[in-house]
């Protein structure tokens, strides 16, 4: 299946792209396709203070993806 | 439980609280480049806030929206919003805010957390060059990442548009797709007088009866009966299937309906954008008795609500109808 991950604000500096595209399993969990992307950019995307949401709703790293899913990750507020 | 209502029977439901008057950006129209914002011992501590809001919660407020300057550059605003937010399907109906999309990326999330359901994002324009003139900073990315995010969690996105003459005129119908195209409806406004700025506002005054003539000529517009209790008339656009609203301060009057007041960032309690008249809160919240003498003020407010605002651009170099700045009062 085909999923497109979305990297928003400074998070897109990080991943030097707004969006990709990945090919997944079929019922892959979000920390299945972190597996697939560059270790450090997993890494910093991995960070309980990165928002993640699917399909319009905030969910975690266990959210399980369906083909055409829409994943965003969304940075912290940043300090003052 | 004693309602806010003036003596134009207009009840009172709808609180606009300005939280800060500082923004990252620059918009002309808005503001001069060396803006001089108040200092921080005048505005609103998060405490002060709060106990206002909920003071107008006690008098029958259902809404509140918070608004600046740019609320989202407040470093303590996400307490504020989760602490409004407990109220929400308590005293409160919505709570909502305006923001430029700036900092929307990092913020889309924890307003949603907070109970934040629907925004409103000002966006002009989606030329690169055109944003960094009209807002003095090269921000449109940035924007345009926010409103992404937004809709990413899940917010409702509006879209606020002013409409300027030899500016962004020629762009809003494509604005206005694209807009409809990711879901968020969009709202055009007139510019209106207030604060003295650099430049001339008579030179991009772009009337929206105009503008109404050009969609129609490309569009199906229909009236909507949608309201939002403010100056907004809506339409929805068939071949798009999004709505546009129009907001024309200047050529329409709106003010029968009126349901809102608005709090300036220093706690002067404006009855109405376009008009001189306030109420000090900030005086009522710093007193020995805050409860009272806020009860008072809003019962004074309640007297003194004009029945029309005294919005006009007539001429060139005209002053404006009102010397505070937007920025103070918060749209």
């Amino acid at each position: 299946m085909r999923v497109r991950l979305m990297f928003l604000g400074r998070l897109q500096e990080l991943a030097g792209a707004t969006e990709r595209a990945v090919d997944a399993a079929p019922g892959a969990t979000v920390e299945a396709l972190l597996e697939l992307l560059e270790r450090d950019l997993a890494a910093q995307l991995r960070s309980p203070k990165v928002r993640i949401a699917v399909g319009g709703v905030l969910g975690g790293l266990d959210r399980t993806l369906s083909d055409g899913d829409e994943v965003a990750f969304l940075p912290p507020v940043s300090g003052g | 439980m004693r309602p806010l209502v003036d003596q134009f029977a207009r009840r009172i439901t709808y609180l606009r609280l300005s939280v800060t008057d500082r923004c990252d950006l620059r918009c002309t129209y808005c503001m001069p480049e060396r803006m001089q914002f108040v200092p921080k011992a005048e505005v609103l501590s998060l405490e002060e806030l709060r106990r206002l809001a909920l003071g107008f919660i006690a008098r029958g407020v259902r809404k509140i929206r918070l608004t600046g300057g740019e609320p989202l550059v407040r470093r303590d605003v996400l307490e504020l919003v989760r602490a409004l937010g407990r109220e929400v399907g308590a005293g409160l109906d919505e709570l909502t805010l305006t923001t430029n999309g700036m900092r929307l990326a990092e913020f889309a999330a924890p307003l949603v957390d907070a109970g934040v359901r629907r925004i409103n994002v000002s966006l002009d324009t989606r030329n690169r060059a055109l944003f960094q003139q009209l807002a003095r900073r090269d921000g449109l990315m940035q924007v345009l990442s926010g409103i992404a995010a937004a809709k990413a969690v899940g917010l409702k996105v509006k879209l606020n548009t002013v409409a300027l003459k030899g500016l962004n005129e020629g762009e809003i119908p494509a604005l206005i797709e694209w807009a409809h195209g990711e879901g968020h409806d969009l709202t055009l406004i007139e510019v209106m007088p207030l604060g003295e700025i650099e430049g001339d506002r008579f030179d991009h005054y772009l009337p929206l009866s105009g503008v109404r003539d050009v969609l129609e000529a490309r569009w199906t517009l229909t009236p909507s009966p949608h309201r939002s209790g403010g100056p907004a008339r809506y339409f929805d656009v068939a071949e798009t299937g999004g709505r546009i609203g129009l907001i024309t301060p200047l050529t329409n009057n709106f003010c029968d309906g009126c349901n809102r007041v608005r709090v300036t960032a220093t706690g002067q309690l404006a009855m109405c954008l376009g008009g001189e008249a306030e109420v000090d809160l900030r005086a009522a919240l710093r007193s020995h008795e805050p409860e009272r003498r806020i009860d008072a003020a809003l019962d004074l407010a309640m007297r003194t609500k004009p029945e029309r605002h005294a919005f006009a651009i007539s001429g060139h170099g005209e002053a404006p109808a009102l010397a505070r700045h937007m920025s103070a009062t918060g749209g």
